[in-house]
């Protein structure tokens, strides 16, 4: 748990707008800087980044439920089921050379809470249950299945529930035919989650350039960004299929 | 980890951002994998990257940028190096590609002017994580001319607070834009942030602010 050490701090507040959670603030009573508990994530930011002149910042890692709330909040910690840090996977990254996704599948990257709102286990379980309901294959290497008790009910251990983290990244993959089936599952938690969510769609590109599920997304009139992640291909052994 | 995508802002702003990714997938062992990881980096390095990060080190605003193009993990390394205009990101793509290195490459940007690089240097894309934006309570955002910038740290590492008090320091003679960016940059620990594409940004700000 990252704290402001009392005896340390001089009320500058520095260190204050650094926290993208706004987790940070100044006593009026003390005039010191202290850290809102409930609402720190432990990204690390202010421990890694404020040049604190005083050096009370102080991070330690204290219980399982802290902890975890780093593994999905701070992007330099390696998660125990992936090995990488981050909150996903390899996923498309090395799709060259792992063939996760193949052509005719389609794959899907839904990072709940993000950008800035943040999340509880309890809503990422809901997310999960509601896209049971069709049919996805999960990612087994995602961080977030690790933890979860039971996958069909999106249930985590008690302790995680209310617990918050800056976001999740649920990866699962459907074939090209269950694409408008998913995408209105995506707009139901749209309209009754507490939070935002960013949505990623995965695709192989044919070999004229060209991207199936562009005219599928468009079809049932969603907006897709010109932004975008291309693997260009180069790694070896490459996996065409 | 979607540490590179959606990015958000007009198109013109969006051309002038491009992220070069490279990757060792944890599946593969590759013979040497630190020579072609310093390898990698001489390449990236070679064509003034505007950032550049090592998810081993950091980036390289807030750490030594020796320890980045040199400090690699026996297995698993990924690094970046972002880019200001195509023209650089299609040289930094011809050179990894006559390194032949087999280390996995993702370029994010506006994907048709990836394409156009692609085609111009023989390459073909293999597969894309295209975006469809933010769902639900998008209410409880920050304004978007503040996402722009927040955005370019897909971890959301770099707050909106941060960005209005650099505003703030611009506009009392403080800080100067460029270095606006860079404090903006620090606590995007994997190197993604467009420090170059912030300062226009954060110059739109404070003249609206």
């Amino acid at each position: 748990m990252v704290f402001i050490d009392q005896s340390r701090c001089i009320g500058c507040g520095i260190c204050i707008p650094y926290c993208p959670r706004n987790a940070i603030k100044l006593s009026p009573e003390t005039k010191k800087a202290y850290i809102v508990v409930p609402e720190c994530v432990e990204c690390g930011t202010c421990v890694r980044v404020v040049q604190c002149p005083r050096d009370a910042i102080v991070g330690v890692v204290e219980g399982y439920a802290r902890e975890v709330r780093g593994h999905f909040s701070d992007p330099i910690t390696p998660h125990p089921s992936t090995g990488i840090p981050g909150r996903g996977t390899e996923e498309m990254k090395t799709n060259d050379v792992t063939g996760r996704f193949k052509r005719g599948e389609v794959g899907f990257a839904i990072d709940i809470g993000r950008p800035l709102v943040g999340v509880t286990f309890a809503e990422v379980g809901r997310f999960i249950k509601v896209l049971n309901e069709v049919g996805v294959v999960w990612e087994k290497a995602n961080p977030i299945l690790y933890l979860l008790k039971d996958l069909k009910e999106g249930k985590f251990p008690d302790e995680l529930m209310n617990e918050k983290i800056h976001s999740a990244v649920l990866e699962f993959k459907v074939p090209m035919s269950r694409v408008k089936d998913v995408i209105e599952k995506l707009k139901y938690l749209a309209e009754t989650t507490d939070t935002v969510f960013s949505v990623g769609v995965i695709s192989r590109v044919e070999p004229d350039f060209t991207i199936p599920v562009v005219n599928i997304l468009k079809e049932l009139g969603l907006e897709v960004s010109p932004w975008a992640k291309t693997n260009v291909g180069l790694g070896r052994p490459l996996v065409e299929g | 980890m979607t540490h590179t995508h959606h990015r958000v802002g007009p198109i013109e702003s969006l051309k002038k951002d491009f992220v070069v990714l490279v990757m060792a997938s944890r599946h593969i062992k590759y013979e040497d994998e630190v020579g072609r990881f310093r390898k990698t980096m001489e390449i990236l390095r070679k064509y003034n990257p505007v950032n550049l990060g090592n998810m081993v080190v950091g980036n390289k605003y807030w750490r030594d940028e020796e320890d980045i193009v040199s400090r690699f993990r026996e297995h698993g390394n990924i690094v970046h190096g972002v880019y200001a205009s195509a023209e650089q990101v299609k040289e930094v793509l011809k050179e990894l590609k006559d390194a032949n290195l087999g280390l996995s490459v993702v370029v994010t940007g506006v994907y048709e002017e990836v394409f156009k690089i692609l085609k111009e240097i023989g390459l073909r894309p293999h597969t894309i994580n295209l975006s469809l934006g933010v769902w639900g309570r998008t209410e409880k955002l920050p304004p978007k001319e503040v996402l722009e910038i927040t955005t370019m740290c897909g971890h959301c590492m770099v707050s909106p607070s941060l960005v209005m008090k650099m505003v703030s320091e611009i506009k009392k003679g403080r800080l100067s834009p460029a270095s606006a960016a860079i404090e903006l940059a620090r606590p995007c620990v994997c190197g993604v942030f467009n420090v170059k594409r912030a300062e226009e940004l954060l110059r739109k700000l404070v003249s609206k602010y």
